[in-house]
């Protein structure tokens, strides 16, 4: 033996070596009487043997045992769905929508509906619900199941045949975590020492005594001196520890902060309410244009309009929209700027509306400006819409900015924060910039794809702000780029509160950090 | 942004050498097209079309008129053009316009277009471009409507024409598609055109209606046609177009480009001339208007060189019918470009600017690189954020991200709280995201409802904006936009005493120190719940137990505890307070 045993693995290993047959198997129950070890000791103990190689392990058999889930007690209590369904039509035929109103959760109604359907006990005629027959066997037989496992834990393998196969049918259609019974296998194990070992009894002699834990004793009084340590056995499972995690989606988002930061951007922050002065018509957006369609903002009840309006430049606005002169020739969109619009309030619905107040308030030229901002939109919310998603914009203000100096920004961007290296630029359109871009990249995994706009703002933007220098602004759609390393495809996900979908973000975002190496160094 | 739909041969028998699909990304580049799909088996197409500016390009005929650089197919030349300008003002009008119609809808004009077949293909697109100029330009037809008429339908079109105004409900006429005569007000209360666009004009105590010279109801604008010529067929050779609206700009723009795309399809397109109370409007014809583009422009705009005779060269050649060098070495010089017919987008010399750089193709520029130097920086908002979200992690709490807007019983009644200060969407899309949220409690006892099977202790930690009304001295309510942190523990032994631990600590963070007295707050137990307070008396945290009742609403079925702390108050952040915008600080 090259290492001495620990006292928990002598005493577990002494019954097979004093047995008269040492080859013969021993099962873990039986271990505990045998080695006077508690059954928490016994599994510890047979752990660090299994993985010192002193013994083999063996599978005798396994038996399912039957739990009622939460939703298996709350039935037992409430009735079955079906039962539920079938008590409704006792007194006759009724809507699908009323028996679809007896359940909170709809989809528990159309499951249960469908059951009763393929076995016979229901039809439906002209929208109505109809009985049809008895309750399925299979609901009968599910219900005393479900008595039986709540007072006692069943063996699957001791019910009869029919019954064992109506239940796995039903497994199978529930899954596996889901519907009212949960099916938990148990394993029963033997285990005898491996012949490669060479085990003898003599192995089970202490050998003198070795030393344990290091205590401040020890080290104080020297007793550790000429002393041999008991080995621990260091491949053994170690307890997980608690810890905590910061959020994977605002760990991109900080990513993407530190990445223009470094690239001398200044971040801008703002309220989330903006009137549509700053939202829209300082960005030239027409007060007529769909964008600005009650179906396409959130408005706000009380207070409906912005107080301040006395601070804004909303002349120079309605001048330049109205196309009248001054402050530079536009033709402007011919129509009439009404300032009360331009007052209402709503949740702000894109990042650039702190970019139009920057402007406004005397920006230093040259001078980079970033925003990571949360904005709201007006969409039925899906796998591929949210109500609230955040967006990266920024502004580049310098003497000599221009349509080139935007190309080589793009990539810039598109290098740093995707991390990409081949882009395809696209002519865009926007109602502020001119000219636009649309920014292509390729990502190495999912193809081409939109990484973001961009283009010189309009003068009919910069100048009534009292912006002399040409403007280059930028947004960016980084949902997409934090979705494929979060390894979501539903955009819900980013703000859920499941914990273990985020535990499945914080995963994937481990995973992806090993195969991101960080892009080469930037040409000169 | 619209999407069009066609079918390629269609598309390629308007353009002197055919394009294949391949071909396809690369060339709409020049209209700001985007290739979406394209079935081989049936050669149907669609494509984006993200110019929400460019009415001209929401059509086959307009893509490929782009494509082929503004330059009219062989044998069919835009001569209407002429005839427009050579036609005589001061003539007997095509026409009439009472000037009631000023009230209701003032401005009508149109053309004939004949002696050409439009074919299955054509006349679907001539519907699509037709719906989507009333929808999208014409803004649901409230500012411009569209009609197409069989010249020699069911019954000849006779000139001149007339629209004036008549009452609703003697007046009868037979709608499209239909056979017995009914008044206007049945047709706008019970035909589906007269559901959704009837209420353009119904407030009205007479309707605008176009008639013939015979007297015959041609339509009831912009709402539907009559039966009376009945409806366009793909072998209709003569056919009237008319548009309706508040603009009379707008309304050329559309005759304008529907003569276009006539005229690309074989037809013989002859301008009308219509006349109201001091103002007359001939359409097709050329508005003649051109933008002056300063000489230094295009290269100041692009960052390079350019050559002024490769300017005008290559807008030439993406149909700008002329281009004039104006008063070349002075100050003033620049270039005089008139803007083609079918097109109304050009606000500004830039937009010229923005054409030279689309049809050079930007892939032929080469991006530089930006050299000036500036300082970047984090907002301060997100500095103390990240200390904040640090000494969580530290105390080993997992961070939550929430949606900041959320169902109103989530922050009132399933905290036991009231709604009063909330800020409220006037338009919600839906309940579940009906308010913004005040506190970010709500999100974390969500997040708890939802985890029972995940393992415990659950250590949950969320920093983040929210919003609430707060009194202004005028009487009114204002926003105040709130910045906080808030924190939640839930396991066997969650209580109090551990959360006053973590706040206390986190408050050293910021060298602040905890005094927590009593407080009677929901969703607290009373008397398990503390509150931390402002020089001005003002609440800046508060920490407790969750009481059951509370666990109960949200299905949780384990001890927990919380705090939440206005991150703003604490630190007397700048913006933060009663002054309801605060923009990014240059």
């Amino acid at each position: 033996m090259s290492q001495p045993l620990h006292p928990v693995e002598r005493a577990l290993l002494r019954p097979f070596l004093t047995r008269e047959d040492p080859g013969s198997f021993l099962s873990s129950d039986d271990l505990g009487p045998m080695s006077g070890l508690s059954p928490a000791q016994v599994q510890m103990g047979l752990e660090m043997v299994k993985s010192r190689g002193l013994i083999e392990e063996r599978l005798d058999r396994e038996e399912t045992l039957l739990r009622p889930t939460d939703q298996g007690i709350a039935a037992l209590d409430e009735g079955l769905p079906e039962e539920i369904i079938m008590e409704a039509l006792a007194a006759g035929p009724r809507p699908m929508s009323d028996l679809r109103g007896l359940f909170p959760d709809p989809s528990v109604a159309s499951k249960a509906m469908g059951a009763l359907k393929d076995a016979g006990s229901l039809k439906v005629e002209g929208g109505q619900a109809v009985r049809a027959g008895d309750l399925p066997p299979g609901v009968l037989l599910l219900k005393k199941l479900l008595k039986m496992s709540a007072e006692a834990p069943v063996v699957l393998e001791s019910l009869p045949k029919e019954e064992q196969e109506l239940l796995s049918q039903y497994q199978r259609r529930r899954g596996k975590e889901k519907g009212l019974i949960r099916l938990d296998v148990r394993s029963f194990r033997s285990y005898r020492l491996s012949p490669e070992a060479g085990l003898t009894p003599s192995d089970l002699e202490s050998g003198g005594e070795l030393l344990g834990n290091v205590t401040p004793e020890m080290l104080q009084s020297r007793s550790w001196e000429g002393g041999t340590f008991r080995p621990f056995s260091v491949g053994a499972d170690a307890p997980p520890p608690l810890q905590g995690h910061l959020h994977p989606y605002r760990e991109f988002l900080e990513e993407v902060r530190g990445h223009l930061v470094r690239l001398g951007f200044a971040e801008m922050t703002g309220s989330l309410v903006e009137p549509e002065f700053w939202n829209m018509d300082a960005l030239f957006i027409p007060q007529t244009h769909p964008a600005r369609n009650i179906h396409d903002i959130y408005l706000i009840s009380e207070p409906r309009l912005a107080t301040d309006s006395h601070e804004w430049p909303m002349e120079a606005v309605a001048r330049t929209h109205e196309g009248r002169e001054a402050p530079l020739p536009t033709r402007g969109w011919r129509q009439g700027f009404d300032p009360e619009q331009a007052k209402r309030l709503l949740m702000r619905s894109q990042g650039t509306a702190l970019s139009s107040r920057t402007l406004s308030k005397k920006p230093s030229v040259p001078g980079k400006y970033f925003a990571i901002a949360r904005c709201f939109r007006h969409d039925q919310v899906d796998a591929t819409h949210a109500v609230d998603f955040f967006q990266a914009e920024g502004i580049v203000l310098e003497e000599d900015a221009s349509f080139v100096t935007l190309l080589g920004l793009l990539a810039l961007l598109a290098r740093e924060i995707a991390g990409v290296d081949q882009v395809h630029y696209k002519p865009a359109y926007f109602p502020f910039t001119e000219p636009s871009v649309e920014l292509h990249a390729h990502h190495p995994e999912l193809g081409w794809m939109e990484l973001g706009g961009a283009g010189l703002f309009r003068p009919e933007v910069t100048r009534p702000l009292g912006v002399e220098v040409p403007v280059i602004a930028w947004g960016m759609g980084i949902d997409r780029m934090a979705m494929f390393r979060l390894g979501l495809s539903d955009i819900r996900d980013l703000f859920t509160g499941d914990l273990s979908v985020l535990s499945g973000m914080i995963r994937a975002e481990e995973r992806s950090w090993a195969h991101t190496s960080p892009p080469a160094d930037l040409p000169r | 942004m619209p999407t069009l739909e066609g079918h390629l041969d269609d598309l390629n028998s308007l353009l002197p050498a055919p394009l294949s699909p391949e071909d396809m990304n690369q060339v709409l580049d020049r209209v700001k097209g985007e290739w979406k799909h394209f079935d081989p088996a049936t050669r149907r197409f669609k494509i984006e079309l993200n110019d929400t500016n460019r009415p001209d390009l929401w059509s086959v005929e307009g893509i490929a008129r782009q494509l082929r650089g503004g330059i009219p197919l062989p044998g069919r030349p835009y001569s209407f053009l002429d005839r427009a300008a050579k036609r005589e003002r001061g003539t007997a009008p095509d026409i009439s316009v009472d000037p009631g119609l000023s009230r209701v809808r003032p401005f009508l004009g149109g053309f004939r277009a004949t002696g050409g077949t439009l074919g299955e293909e054509g006349l679907a697109g001539l519907i699509g471009t037709q719906e989507r100029l009333s929808e999208l330009f014409g803004r649901k037809r409230a500012d411009l409507a569209i009609g197409v008429y069989p010249l020699k339908g069911r019954k000849e079109i006779s000139f001149p024409l007339s629209f004036r105004l008549l009452d609703p409900d003697t007046t009868r006429f037979v709608p499209l598609g239909e056979d017995a005569p009914r008044s206007l007000r049945e047709v706008v209360a019970t035909h589906p055109k007269g559901i959704a666009y009837g209420p353009l004009i119904s407030s009205h105590s007479s309707w605008p209606v176009l008639a013939d010279a015979q007297g015959e109801i041609l339509s009831l604008p912009p709402v539907i046609n009559s039966q009376t010529s009945g409806a366009v067929v793909p072998d209709d050779r003569d056919l009237f177009v008319e548009a309706t609206g508040n603009d009379p700009q707008r309304i050329l723009l559309a005759l304008n480009i529907l003569a276009a795309n006539l005229s690309d399809r074989g037809f013989h397109v002859e301008p009308l001339l219509s006349k109201g109370e001091g103002w007359d409007l001939l359409a097709p014809a050329s508005p003649g208007l051109s933008v002056f583009v300063p000489a230094g422009l295009p290269a100041r705009v692009l960052g390079a060189k350019t050559d002024p005779l490769d300017f005008i060269e290559v807008l030439l050649g993406f149909g700008y019918p002329a281009i004039s060098r104006k008063g070349e070495g002075a100050s003033e010089a620049g270039f005089e470009v008139l803007q083609p017919f079918y097109r109304d987008d050009l606000l500004g010399a830039v937009d010229v600017v923005e054409d030279y750089l689309v049809a050079r193709g930007f892939a032929s520029f080469a991006p530089v690189m930006p050299r000036a130097f500036t300082a970047g920086s984090p907002a301060p908002k997100i500095k103390v954020e990240n200390r904040i979200r640090t000494a969580f992690l530290a105390m080993g709490f997992t961070e939550l991200l929430s949606n900041i807007l959320t169902g109103e019983p989530a922050v009132t009644t399933r905290l036991g709280r009231s709604g009063d200060f909330l800020v409220r969407i006037d338009n919600p899309a839906s309940l579940h995201y009906a308010v913004v949220r005040p506190t970010l409690l709500s999100g974390l006892l969500a997040a708890e409802s939802r985890s029972a099977r995940h393992p415990y202790p659950h250590r949950l930690f969320e920093v983040g904006e929210a919003m609430e009304l707060s009194p202004l001295p005028s009487g009114d309510r204002g926003l105040k936009d709130l910045h906080l942190a808030a924190a939640l523990v839930s396991h066997p032994q969650a209580g109090i005493s551990e959360l006053q631990g973590v706040l206390e600590a986190l408050l050293a963070r910021f060298d602040q120190r905890l005094v927590l007295e009593p407080a009677d707050l929901p969703p607290y137990i009373p008397g398990r719940c503390g509150v931390l307070r402002g020089p001005r008396g003002e609440r800046i945290a508060a920490v407790g137990e969750i009481h059951p009742a509370t666990l109960d609403l949200w299905g949780i079925r384990m001890p927990t505890a919380a705090f939440e702390i206005d991150v703003g108050a604490l630190l007397a952040e700048e913006g933060h307070g009663d002054s309801p915008h605060s923009g990014g600080d240059p």
